[in-house]
């Protein structure tokens, strides 16, 4: 009987070890989640006692807003600019310092610096680097006789401003991943390929690409969902997605009419649909390169 | 007793005396003892007195006795809020900070009087707000009080989160702010339904300043005058049109145009004709909204249909946004800011336009709120001292009359109460209210609001002048005088550099502040229905955003902002809103507003500069 007793004691202690992490996702997940998903079917403002039930009203609702359709635009196309961009780069980075050669370990460093800088303060620092009045790179350009840039005030280059920001700030994740993944290439292969008579360009393709392939897929899909949730270099850098709404992103968009606004209700529903678009992107991508990773 | 002491322990007299001495010097020392005990642990101990042998115990017994003495002093009455700590939320800015400076710097003053605790908690522009309602709605109850931008006022009145104030006012233990002595203005940001929630503190308008260094040489050069007479067609001659009630923002545009493209301050790069600070997420409205007022507000005995009204038809809360006289406004202010203010300035905070207006001379003019004139006079910002022009309110030549349906050639000026106008409120969450309200109402009485706050005595230049009458010089009917602005640069307080207010500066600003809440046609109202907050972020996105930066068409731009209002209102309710709003402007009561004479100093321009 003891012996029973201490057995489904030493049964049940497990449950103990796994509470703290199922407190922390209740409290911190699960209740929030359903939280937002009662408060995206009311008139929830914030700040008002009284809200109520209005049904799909916050979910039809943005499809008849042009600034929401705006902000899908604005971060797809982030996503489609910046995103190649930084697999490229990254790749090109990576292959040159896959090399030997003097001064490469100093290299590798300097171009990791941006991966420690933290996407806030990189944006409140860009304030000062983009200043337009005679910032860090208009005063290089003015020394040099050259004309300024609009870099914040003028829509159209605001647009490049954030794509090389954040390229600047997220090439070297990529270029990181890539470098680990050229290392772990077998060196038994490319030397075999090279007795071959195989060329830099052949070596590229046919061995070192597809090797890299799975590790340049697991890289281009956390840099799509990244960049989808694109946020501080807009919102901090650009005065809340502007000029105007040039760069105004989705999560930018629903941030101001949750915390700009005091829509909460409004703000609910759009995350849900952002966070539907966002799934729907993530699982083509998926099932697209799926036998990459079987 | 004694004898049975004898009888049975058989001692002779001798040893008996011998005893009692012992027991005498024992009882001695053991007083002694008791005295010092007594005299180091500061009370009295009746022993002590009965000790008096020597020279040694005497003394001690002396000062022991005078330690006495002073314990037995009546106690002083427990200060009226001895042991309460209240907390305030207040704009980020630390111990010398615009907003924040005056609670730290009080602190101590105030723990003396009363026996207050001040905690002040600071929160960044953006996070202010939040940080309230979030308190406030969650009934957390963090904060005692707050002193938040105005346009949540709605916000925080009609849920009743903030506590009616007329008892406290009219309760002679409460320190006297006297709020009849406030503006029209100025007061309503603190008013609803006729009934004070707030204390008044800061009165924030949007003046137009010029730089005198550069614009007397001009004016003293008859080859520019007949250059602007010529382009034209009419003379240039900005303190005559000031002085005469005829400054108007179609007469800027103009000498805006003119004055773009010279070089004032010699850096060999083109200078602007106007700067402001628009930057989408800040304050952008704020320069758009008290510009438009002249082209829509129309004075009345009464606050009407369509008199006194710039936001909405308070009969059906349609926004006044398509109105003809916010299209020829929109359309002025889009011209001026796209074609003669330097394009950083759309990406210019607060301290940028200030830098680059008073400290690199770099725009002839600039449209901002009061600190102009007090950051003038700080040599570590300002190149200016003795040079700004503070004006009031520029009007306009034609505005759209509700009443006629027709735009009207006439000037009109709409005296405004833009920016943030921090005022302080008290939470109904707080456990100590009284005490809340005290501190508040201590901080806007004459002798701190007028005489060191707003004064610019610490430099803390948030808390603006302006709205109460006390606060104006006495030369121009208020009951300041140029002592209380530190003049001729008397201040010295440790840790805080000298007032430099000029004083040239500092009448041509009283003299603005005077004209813009007592003696313009009209005061337009502070938006600050529930929901405000938003229709304010809609404005910054469409007006200063879209139209100014964007490109798109005003028409365009007001329509999205229209359609954004009615969104919002439709959102809360129209009904809600209609008796809001109508709360709001104390619809169909008489209007409190009565323009006075406009005010005019000679000694404050220069006199050989009005041509007119």
């Amino acid at each position: 009987m003891v012996k029973g007793v201490k057995a489904m004691v030493r049964d049940r202690v497990k449950f103990l070890f796994i509470l703290p992490p199922v407190l922390y996702i209740l409290t911190l997940v699960v209740f929030p989640l359903g939280s937002a998903i009662i408060t995206s079917f009311t008139n929830a403002r914030f700040g008002s006692v009284e809200s109520s039930f209005v049904g799909l009203r916050n979910y039809i609702a943005p499809f008849d807003d042009y600034r929401f359709y705006n902000s899908v635009y604005v971060t797809l196309f982030f996503v489609s600019v910046i995103v190649p961009i930084e697999i490229g780069l990254g790749l090109v980075l990576a292959l040159l310092m896959n090399r030997n050669f003097k001064g490469r370990n100093i290299l590798r460093v300097i171009f990791m610096i941006p991966l420690f800088v933290s996407p806030i303060a990189f944006a409140l620092m860009g304030q000062v680097i983009f200043y337009e009045g005679g910032g860090g790179i208009n005063g290089i350009l003015k020394d040099l006789g050259l004309p300024v840039v609009r870099w914040r005030s003028h829509p159209q280059t605001a647009i490049f401003t954030v794509v090389l920001a954040d390229v600047w700030m997220w090439t070297p994740f990529v270029f990181l991943i890539v470098l680990a993944g050229l290392q772990s290439i077998p060196k038994e292969l490319i030397e075999a390929a090279k007795v071959d008579g195989a060329s830099g360009i052949q070596l590229f393709r046919r061995i070192t690409l597809p090797m890299l392939t799975p590790v340049i897929l697991t890289v281009l899909f956390f840099r799509i969902v990244d960049t989808l949730r694109l946020f501080e270099i807009p919102f901090t850098l650009l005065g809340g997605g502007g000029p105007g709404i040039t760069t105004e992103t989705l999560t930018v968009y629903i941030y101001k009419a949750g915390f700009r606004g005091f829509f909460f209700g409004q703000a609910a529903a759009m995350s849900f649909i952002y966070l539907v678009l966002v799934s729907l992107i993530v699982g083509v991508l998926l099932y697209r390169v799926r036998k990459y990773y079987v | 007793m004694g004898q049975d002491l004898l009888k049975d322990k058989k001692m002779s007299r001798r040893q008996a005396v011998s005893t009692a001495a012992k027991v005498a010097v024992t009882a001695v020392v053991v007083g002694v003892g008791a005295g010092l005990g007594g005299y180091l642990a500061g009370t009295s101990t009746a022993p002590v007195r009965e000790v008096t042998k020597t020279e040694r115990i005497t003394e001690t017994v002396t000062r022991t006795i005078t330690q006495t003495v002073t314990a037995q002093q009546p106690t002083p009455a427990p200060l009226r809020f001895d042991g309460v700590k209240v907390t305030v939320a207040a704009l980020a800015g630390g111990a010398r900070g615009p907003l924040s400076g005056p609670f730290y710097y009080y602190k101590d003053e105030v723990k003396k009087l009363v026996g207050m605790d001040i905690e002040v908690v600071e929160l960044s522009f953006a996070d202010l707000p939040i940080k309230i309602i979030a308190d406030l709605t969650t009934k957390t109850g963090a904060y005692d009080g707050f002193v938040p931008c105005s346009n949540i006022m709605g916000d925080l009145v009609i849920p009743g989160y903030v506590h009616e104030l007329g008892n406290w006012i009219a309760d002679p233990r409460f320190p006297n702010w006297h709020p009849d002595k406030w503006s029209y203005a100025v007061t309503q940001c603190s008013q609803w339904g006729g009934k004070w929630y707030g204390v008044p503190w800061d009165s924030d308008a949007w003046y137009f300043n010029w730089n005198m260094k550069y614009m007397d040489k001009v004016l003293r050069d008859p080859d520019k005058r007949r250059e602007f007479k010529d382009k034209f067609g009419y003379e240039l001659d900005p303190y005559g049109w000031y002085k005469r009630r005829q400054l108007t923002w179609q007469k800027i545009r103009d000498m805006c145009e003119f004055f773009t493209g010279w070089d004032w301050n010699g850096d060999g790069e083109e200078d602007w004709g106007i700067i402001m600070g628009l930057r989408v997420g800040e304050q952008g409205p704020m320069w758009f909204v008290p510009f438009a007022a002249p082209f829509l507000v129309e004075y009345g005995p009464t606050v009407d249909r369509h008199h006194n009204i710039f936001w909405f038809d308070p009969e059906t809360m349609e926004p006044l946004l398509k109105t003809e006289g916010m299209v020829a406004a929109a359309k002025l202010f889009k011209e001026i800011v796209t074609k003669y203010m330097p394009p950083e300035g759309f990406t210019f905070t607060f301290a940028d336009k200030w830098d680059y207006f008073l400290n690199k001379e770099k725009a002839m003019f600039c449209w901002a709120a009061p600190d102009t004139a007090t950051l003038a006079g700080n040599p570590e910002k300002s190149k200016m001292r003795g040079y700004l022009a503070s004006i009031a309110c520029p009007g306009s030549e034609v505005y759209y009359s509700l009443a006629e349906g027709r735009m009207v050639q006439k000037i009109n000026i709409v005296g405004n109460a833009s920016g943030c106008s921090w005022h302080g409120w008290v939470s109904t969450l707080s456990k100590n209210p009284e005490a809340m309200y005290w501190l508040l109402a201590y901080l806007s009485t004459p002798e701190k609001l007028v005489k060191e706050i707003s004064a610019s005595k610490f430099f803390w230049t948030g808390v603006d002048p302006g709205g109460l009458s006390l606060q104006v010089l006495t030369d121009y009917g208020g009951e300041a005088t140029l002592a209380d602005f530190g003049l001729p640069g008397n201040f010295v307080d440790p840790g805080y550099p000298n007032s430099l207010y000029e004083e040239g500066d500092l009448r041509r600003f009283h003299i603005a502040a005077y004209n813009n809440w007592f003696a313009a046609d009209a005061i337009q109202h502070y938006l600050r229905v529930p929901g405000a907050t938003a229709m304010y972020v809609s404005m910054d996105t469409h007006i200063i955003g879209e139209m100014c930066q964007g490109g798109i068409s005003p028409e365009e731009a007001l329509d999205r902002t229209y359609r954004d209002w009615n969104k919002i209102i439709d959102e809360i309710g129209r009904e809600k809103m209609i008796r809001y709003y109508q709360e709001m402007i104390e619809y169909k009561k008489p209007n409190p507003y009565k323009p006075r004479p406009w005010l005019w100093d000679d000694r404050a321009f220069p006199k050989d500069l009005i041509f007119g």
